[in-house]
């Protein structure tokens, strides 16, 4: 498993140890990897599907489960789950304005020495909202971003370390 | 012998592969000439791929390298390569998932920080080689004295594995993210 898939797992892992019942959504990728039966093999409920865009005309199903989940997670997704996560900042410009919940926890899983000139790429707007927490998991990451977004950051930024459940 | 495996796709993101081709050339001027360095990984850059080879050849350690050109899993590498040295990129002494797996699968590994503007206070983090010199210095031993530096190795993924647990305090901050209070 890459890291952030590997971190997904032991999150996933240890919200079954605490008597939670986890949903892996998998955005804008049908193809199943490696890691789906993985997940599946640990009682993970996977989810493959789209939320920003539902013209699926060809295959109905499909179409039906984006409107499903999209509208699921819009409006209800407070009553539904206790906590939304998002692995990779690089991602949460997908569920931004689409799932809305008060508990949102990104989570940060590069530096930004992996990034062109040292300089992170992300959406300026994924920072805006303070009721959102970044969560990184190491110490370098969290100087990193108060460098490069100090303007714009009105979440609140934390740390937590990588850990195997 | 001493091989040492590198397991990165060779890719703009993880381009710290020159480190490697100027270690060869720092141990070479001192006479230890029985290091090998196997690129294990995909080429998606070959540009990059093209930069090892030229500074390879550029610095006479050519015969030193060698490269998988497609990624394996671990578990379907050689015995032979799995007896060497895998050395992992870190940035600072921040050590990723890729080195607890390579721990849990018995390797030995060495743990670097390639990031330049990172600077480790080595007494912290023993674990980690600090810098490029660092990097020099303990494969230098461990043409010397390999039986003790595995040693070091078995005690320092120890360290590591029990870094990578939860204490009780971590376990419930870890439960207050995921579970609502309400």
């Amino acid at each position: 498993m890459g890291g952030a898939e590997k971190l997904m797992f032991e999150i996933t892992q240890f919200a079954r140890q605490n008597e939670i019942e986890p949903t892996l959504l998998i955005l804008d990728n049908y193809n199943k990897e490696y890691y789906d039966p993985i997940f599946e093999a640990n009682n993970i409920t996977v989810i493959r599907t789209r939320i920003d865009s539902f013209k699926h005309f060809r295959a109905p199903a499909k179409m039906f489960t984006s409107i499903y989940w999209a509208v699921k997670l819009k409006y209800f997704a407070d009553k539904n789950y206790d906590s939304i996560h998002v692995m990779g900042l690089y991602n949460v410009y997908r569920i931004l304005h689409r799932i809305e919940h008060k508990r949102r926890f990104f989570w940060h899983v590069t530096n930004n020495a992996q990034y062109t000139n040292r300089e992170y790429n992300f959406y300026g707007n994924i920072f805006d909202c303070p009721e959102d927490t970044i969560v990184c998991i190491n110490k370098y990451q969290v100087n990193e971003l108060y460098t490069e977004y100090s303007n714009v950051i009105k979440c609140k930024i934390s740390l937590f370390k990588l850990f195997v459940a | 012998m001493i091989k040492i495996n590198v397991v990165a796709r060779i890719a703009d993101d993880k381009n710290h592969f020159l480190d490697l081709i100027y270690l060869l050339h720092k141990l070479k001027e001192e006479n230890i000439n029985n290091v090998q360095v196997l690129f294990i990984g995909a080429i998606q850059n070959y540009g990059i791929y093209e930069n090892i080879l030229n500074m390879a050849n550029l610095l006479s350690v050519s015969s030193q390298i060698s490269f998988t050109k497609a990624s394996i899993r671990i578990n379907d590498l050689s015995p032979e390569i799995k007896q060497g040295y895998f050395l992992h990129f870190c940035a600072g002494d921040f050590i990723g998932y890729s080195g607890i797996e390579s721990i849990n699968d018995g390797l030995k590994n060495i743990f670097y920080n390639a990031d330049r503007q990172v600077h480790l206070n080595t007494g912290a983090a023993a674990h980690v080689c600090a810098d490029i010199n660092a990097l020099i210095e303990f494969v230098k031993r461990l043409a010397k004295e390999q039986a003790a530096v595995d040693q070091e190795i078995r005690q320092n993924s120890i360290k590591i594995l029990n870094d990578f647990a939860l204490t009780a305090d971590e376990k419930s901050v870890l439960l207050s993210i995921l579970k609502s209070s309400k």
